[in-house]
Formats: C-alpha cells, structure tokens, sequence
C-alpha cells in the first residue's frame, strides 16, 4: 500500500513538474517595422511533452503572409536538463501604416491548449533596414551562428523584371510569346506571384516554366546582370489594333550574403507595361480559311486500303508546324462521295517536346463505305495565313484510294460516341396510295336503312309501349289492378304517414300506418277494407306458406300502431317502425309476387 | 327464290365488273404515276372518280399528280376533298402543309381556344360513321326507356335513371355526329385564278379590299350575282368572282 502512496506521489508530481514546464509563446522579430520591410513571426513551444499542433495560420489582419510556416526543431542540454524548442515562423508584411496587433494563437500540446499573448507592432511609412554591417565576424562572436536582423536593403537597380515579347506587331490570333526576365545582382531565390493581372484582349497560354533555369549574363548600362527567364506566357490577340501587355508583380526572396542562416527578405518586382501592335488579316480572305495563323503542313493516311463493305475505315488528318491551330475546328469535309461520314472527336494536340511552339493537331475520321469498287478520298485543302509571307497558304493533303469489297455483313456503322443527329435535307409530299381496291368512303346517314331506323324506329318503339300499356291485363279487370298496384299505393300512404309525424300528430300517424298495411292486403287479396282485420291477414298469409317470423314481426307492428293510436297520450314518436314496416311489406311484396308467378306457372 | 337468286347473282356480277375495272383503272394510273407520266395518271384517276367519287385514295393521288406537276390550285382541291374523306390522315395533313409552304398566299390561322381543344379532343376520336350510329343507337334507347315508362308495367324508378342517362348520351352523340356533319358540308373552295381581286360588295364597283392567289382556300358564306362571299381562316373577307374559285 505505502509502495503505490508512494509512486502516486512521485507520478503526480512528475507530470505536475512537466505540466508546469511546458512553454508557448510568440514574438516578432521587430515591433516596429516599415511599410516595405518583411519581419518574421515566431511561434514556439518549449520542454514541451507530447504531440505539438501549431494553428494553421492563414490571414493575419493587417498583415501578409509572405511565406510559411518554416518548422523548427531544437535540443539543448544545459546543467544536466533537457531543453526541447518547436518553432513555426512566418514571414510578414504589414499592409498599410498604423499600429496593429498580431492576435493571439491556441497551441495544443497533446489535449492541454495554449494560448499566446498578442503583439503590438507599429508600421511606419518607407523602410527602417539597415544596410547590413560590412565588419567581418569573428568566428569567436558568440552570435556568429545566430541570423543577422533581416533588414537587408534591396536597391532598385540591383533586382529588376523586364517583360520581354518576341515580336511587337502580330496579326490577329497570331501567337506572341512573353518572356519576363529578371535581372540580378544580389542572390535571388524562389520567385513567385503576388499580382497576375486579367489579359483582357489575349487568349493566353503558360508555357511550363524548366526545373532548372538557365542563367546568363547581360550588361545595362555599363553593369554586369545575371539574367534569368522566370515566366513565360504564349498570347494570342483577339482584336486588331493597339493593345498593352499589363504588368506582373513578382516576388522574390533576397539572401544575405553574408548569413548562412538567414531566410532572407521579400522584395517586390512589377515588370513593365509592353504595347504592341495587332494586324488584322488581310483582305480577300479566301472563303474556306480556317483560321490557323504560322506555317503548316497537312499530312493524311488511312489504316488500310482495302476493305469490304460494313468495315470501317480510319482517316487520320495531321496538321504540323509553328502557329496558332486553336481557332481550327474541323477541316475534313462533311460528305465524302461513296462513304458515309461520322462526325470527328474531338481532335488530338500535341506540343514537341523539344520545342514547345512546334503543334501537331490531329483528327481521326471514321468512314464507311456505302459502295463497292474503287472509291476515293479527295485532297483536303487546308487553308491558312503565313505572317512571315504575309498571304494566305492553300495546303492540301493527297488523294487516298481504297478498294472496297463486297462484305459478307450488312453494313453496321461502328459505334461512335459523336454521332450526327439525323437532320431534314429537304421536304416531299409522301407517296400515293397504290393499295387496292379502290376505297369508297361511304356516309352511313346517306343510307335508307340509317334514316329508316332513325324516323321509324322511334315512333315504333312508342307505339309497342302504348300497345303494351293498354294490353295490360291488370286494366282488363279492377282486381288484377288492385293487385298490381297494391305496393304503390302502400308506399304513396306510408310518405302520408311520415308527414303526419313531422306535424307531430302521434295519434293520426299510428293509425295511418295501420290502415296503410290492411289496405295494402285488402289490395292484394281483392278483400273490402272493412272487413279485412290482421286476424285475417294472419290466416290467408299462412295459408300462402309465408315465414311464421314474417307475419308475428307484422302482427306485432299493427298491433302496436292500433294500440298507440287508442291511447291518447303515447310514449312518443316512432320513427323506427316506419322503417321497419317499410321493409316487412317490401319482403312480404317479394314473396308474394313469387307466389303469383308460381301460381300462374 | 330462283328468281331471287338469280337476281343476287347478276347484281353481284355486274358489282365485281365494275369493281374489276375501276382497280385496273386506278393501277394504271398509279404505274403512269411511277413512270413519272403524271397527265396520263390524272387521266386515269379522274376516269374513275366518275363512278367513285368517294374515293379517298384516288382524290389523294390526284393531289400527288398535280403536285408533281406544279399546279398547286389543282392538288389542293383534291388534297382537301381527300382530307374531308378521311380527316386527319397523316399522309394528307403531311402533303397539305408542304403545299401551303409553297403558295404565294400565307394565311395565318389563329390558335386554338381551350374551348375548341377540348370539343377537338372530344370529336376526334370518333369517326364519322361510328358517330352517327351511336347517335341513333343512344336516340333508341332513349325511346325504350320512354316506352317502357308508358308501358306503365314497371317501376318507374330505375327507368327515369336510365332515361336520363340516355338522354345525356343520345346528345352528347349528336353534337358529334353534327359537328362533323357540319365540317363536311361546310362551303369552301380553293382560288383557282392566278390572282384574285376580292371586293367589299358584290361587284367589281366597290373598293377592292384584297387579292389572293391561286391554291388558296376560302370558305364561302354566300353566293349572290355570280360572286361569293367568301372569309378566310383570319376572319377577312369579301365579295369575289365565282369564276376564280372551285369548290371542295
């Protein structure tokens, strides 16, 4: 138990002791700084103990981030103890004068966040380098190895970009190659952008710039430069006329060359505004002029020169040479006499590797002959301006010649993506009927059988149901009227009945019921009125073999409705046996009719 | 009965005869057509719509003859009668709209209405025979159901429901059966003079509102003092000489 007190103890206070020497903080290298001086940020994290993560640092406000972070590790031992240091610098530049803050920065060592104090630095106009001091150091200073202020004065005359083009009067679309190249006295490394502005007016085109570049001495004005081509763009004007090539601004580092160690400042370079001038094409400008401005060569071939028909046959136009090919579409023709023509893909350009302006632009053309023999691809003139002749150049590639056999397969075009929507070349009237036999487009209403039908039918078909009304038997006697009718006058007397209960004569409404079901049977079976009582009823429906629970439902109902009408004050309104009669005498009418029949069968 | 039959076989005969020449008639002309002999195939064609003049095929095909030979106001007169035959048939409607592109007169029909689209909807998918019997069929029912009311020998009940849906049905048929009467007996013609003056009275005294073009089609109104009063599709119109128009 002590052993375990004990280690706890010690743990704690270990982790305690390392928590506690953990260390993040940030400083720059001068709080006041000029407006075109570059100064450096520090982020660093001491003894720390675990996994460091430095913010990701984009935008400073105020300030430019000229480059990094540059990651620094470091190990010292002094007096037996182990100093750990991880840094992140930044090189900065302050965007206007004033004085600003450099805002606070969260370190995460392991979970544990750190946060920096922000940092005051004071920007004033011009810049406060001072020209680095020419007094050797001794190797015995004891800041020999420690980096110098980065204050290195950078005068105009020894860094400088000069935009370079390799003509100054181009035709329209004819390609003019920009070099910037920087002069340089002092030792100059990775350059890079800071403002690339729009090329309005051009189309452009980067030229990949070497992993190596080339450097070579030129002398301005009495001085010796080193030179170097740090950019190059290839450009194509658009419009005729006077345009003006717009400035780069570049950015560079300049070593010490004095400090091994240092990183050097960041000097801006705008290279000068070029104007040139842009020719239109001349005139008379041939009708199928492609485009293409320089100097070309057409060439074609085909994959074979022999094939059946349902094969297909690939023709391969290359157009070769120095120039702009950018505005050629297409320059094979549309229709080829004896093949059917699929439209292009898209074509296939090339750059020589040696020599960048060197294009080759190649098409692949899938034909299918639609005839047998000899059949035959004509020249194909391509058409293009030479700014060196100063004209329009007609090349036109040879004559191609293919046997074409009879095949064995129907022909099937070969599959390709860009097919031809099918289009509408002109418009016909549509092929006479040739069908027999000759139609004779007959109007039924034309016919007699139709008016017969239409003006004598109907009057027919009202005579039968006048014959059918009079030749009714139940007319011929009164009894067989009764009978038919019996069921309609029961229903015609039960909606009397329902009125009286909407007048809430209880009493006349009972009674109505009842009298509506003898009369009901008093029709059916030809028996007066009076005579007829539900006794009665009950007998000769037994008699007719009608459901014993039939005629005790009905019984009960007239029965009932007697009872209520000769008892002044009812219990009340009953609206259910409306219902219920309604439905009896209906099933009972059923019945009833069936016995008819069967009795007349 | 021997008499009856014998009556049966004669007027069969004499049917298959004439029937026999009026398809070797229309080959001909289809062959004449082939060979690009368009004057011989009208010939032909006309030959036979002497005794058929309901031929839908032969109307059809002297509208292609006259096509072919670029008398547009002939080819419309008979395109059109073809299109009154059987409405609607693509070839015709095909053929028609090609001419059209081709005459000197462009009319310009005004759109449809959402009325007009829906009673279109309704009409067309009924011919005009089918139409017609359905009219009468539903008329007959109707005067069952009343016959059957007066018969008084059943429950009037389910009859009234019936009539009433008879009733509906026997009019709805009937404005179709009429709308299509009336397309077919409606008064057009198709201009045949090269050029033709169209006046605001009947008579060449009065101001001269228009002229048309040979190919052109016009409904007529009225005729009075060998003029008619004709209206195109745009709702002009006008009094022009009969002698310049053929009707359909």
């Amino acid at each position: 138990m002590k052993t375990i007190a004990k280690l706890f103890i010690i743990l704690t206070y270990l982790t305690f002791q390392s928590a506690f020497a953990e260390q993040v903080s940030s400083y720059v290298s001068a709080s006041k700084v000029g407006i075109e001086d570059a100064f450096t940020l520090t982020i660093e994290a001491k003894n720390y103990n675990g996994d460091v993560r430095f913010p990701e640092i984009f935008d400073i406000e105020n300030f430019d981030i000229v480059s990094g972070p540059i990651q620094g590790q470091n190990m010292s031992w002094i007096n037996g103890k182990v100093t750990k240091l991880l840094t992140h610098k930044y090189t900065l530049m302050a965007k206007k004068t004033g004085t600003f803050t450099i805002p606070s920065f969260t370190v995460k060592i392991d979970d544990r966040e750190y946060k920096t104090k922000p940092i005051e630095v004071s920007v004033v106009k011009g810049s406060l380098a001072v020209q680095p001091q020419r007094t050797p150091r001794s190797l015995f200073d004891d800041d020999f190895f420690t980096p110098r202020p980065r204050r290195t004065r950078v005068s105009k005359n020894s860094i400088f970009v000069k935009a370079e083009v390799d003509k100054k009067t181009v035709y329209v679309n004819e390609g003019l190659t920009v070099s910037y190249r920087l002069y340089f006295r002092q030792p100059v490394s990775s350059p890079g952008f800071k403002d690339v502005p729009d090329f309005t007016g051009f189309v452009t085109e980067d030229v990949p710039t070497p992993a190596r570049i080339k450097t070579e001495t030129r002398v301005i004005n009495g001085e010796r430069y080193n030179t170097a081509v740090i950019f190059k763009k290839i450009l194509y004007p658009i419009s005729a006329g006077t345009l003006t090539i717009p400035s780069i601004t570049f950015s560079f580092r300049v070593e010490d060359p004095m400090s091994f160690f240092s990183a050097g400042s960041i000097v801006y370079r705008k290279s000068s505004p070029v104007q040139i001038t842009v020719l239109p094409f001349p005139e008379h400008q041939p009708e199928n002029f492609s485009g293409a401005i320089g100097s070309f060569t057409v060439i074609s071939s085909v994959d074979k020169d022999r094939l059946k028909t349902g094969d297909s046959l690939n023709y391969k136009l290359t157009i070769k040479g120095k120039g702009n090919l950018n505005p050629v579409s297409s320059v094979f023709p549309k229709e080829v006499k004896g093949f059917k023509v699929f439209k292009p893909g898209n074509p296939v350009t090339t750059h020589d590797k040696r020599d960048s302006s060197l294009i080759e632009k190649t098409w692949e053309i899938v034909l299918v002959p639609e005839s047998t023999g000899r059949l035959t691809i004509p020249e194909i003139p391509f058409v293009y301006f030479d700014p060196d002749l100063k004209q329009y150049v007609t090349k036109t590639t040879i004559k191609r010649e293919v046997e074409v056999g009879q095949g064995t397969v129907t022909t099937i075009p070969p599959v390709t993506e860009n097919g031809r929507e099918v289009t509408m070349l002109t418009k016909d009237i549509e092929y006479i009927e040739t069908n027999l036999p000759v139609d004779s487009i007959y109007f039924i209403d034309n016919s007699n059988i139709y008016k017969t039908v239409l003006y004598g039918m109907p009057a027919l078909i009202l005579l039968l149901g006048f014959v059918f009304r009079v030749t009714n038997p139940s007319r011929k006697s009164p009894k067989e009227y009764r009978r038919a009718n019996a069921y309609k006058i029961f229903k015609k007397n039960l909606k009397e009945a329902e009125k009286l209960l909407k007048k809430k004569k209880n009493k006349e409404y009972y009674s109505a019921i009842s009298s509506a079901v003898i009369r009901y049977f008093s029709d059916k079976f030809n028996k007066p009125n009076i005579e007829l009582c539900i006794d009665e009823i009950e007998s000769i429906l037994k008699e007719r073999q009608i459901e014993d629970g039939l005629i005790r439902s009905l019984v009960d109902i007239v029965e009932y409705c007697d009872f209520e009408s000769y008892t002044p004050s009812g219990t009340g309104q009953n609206i259910k046996i409306l219902d219920e009669i309604r439905e009896l005498i209906g099933k009972l009418e059923k019945l009833l009719w069936k016995n008819y029949c069967s009795y007349f069968l | 009965m021997k008499k009856l039959l014998l009556i049966f076989f004669v007027s069969s005969t004499i049917l298959f005869a004439t029937s026999n020449n009026v398809d070797q008639l229309f080959m001909q002309g289809n062959s004449c057509y082939q060979e690009k002999q368009y004057n011989e195939a009208i010939e032909k064609y006309l030959e036979i719509l002497k005794t058929n003049k309901n031929s839908f095929k032969v109307n059809y095909n002297l509208g292609c003859c006259y096509f072919r030979l670029n008398d547009f106001a002939n080819a419309r007169l008979y395109f059109e009668r073809a299109n009154k035959l059987k409405p609607n048939n693509k070839k015709v409607l095909n053929n028609l709209s090609i001419l059209k592109s081709k005459l000197k007169d462009k009319v310009e029909i005004p759109k449809e209405g959402l009325v007009e689209k829906i009673t279109k909807s309704i009409t067309q998918p009924f011919s005009y025979n089918i139409a017609a019997i359905l009219f009468v069929l539903f008329l007959l029912i109707t005067f069952i159901f009343i016959a059957m009311i007066i018969s008084a020998r059943f429950d009037n009940k389910p009859l009234f429901y019936g009539l009433f849906v008879a009733v509906l049905l026997t009019f709805l048929f009937f404005s179709i059966y009429n709308s299509k009467l009336n397309m077919l007996n409606k008064k057009e013609a198709v201009v045949f003079a090269e050029e033709v003056e169209v006046f605001s009275e009947p008579g060449t005294d009065s101001a001269l509102l228009f002229k048309l073009h040979s190919g052109t089609k016009v409904s007529i109104e009225e005729s009075d003092k060998g003029f008619y009063h004709i209206s195109l599709p745009n709702g002009m119109n006008g009094w022009a000489n009969t002698q310049s128009f053929n009707k359909i």
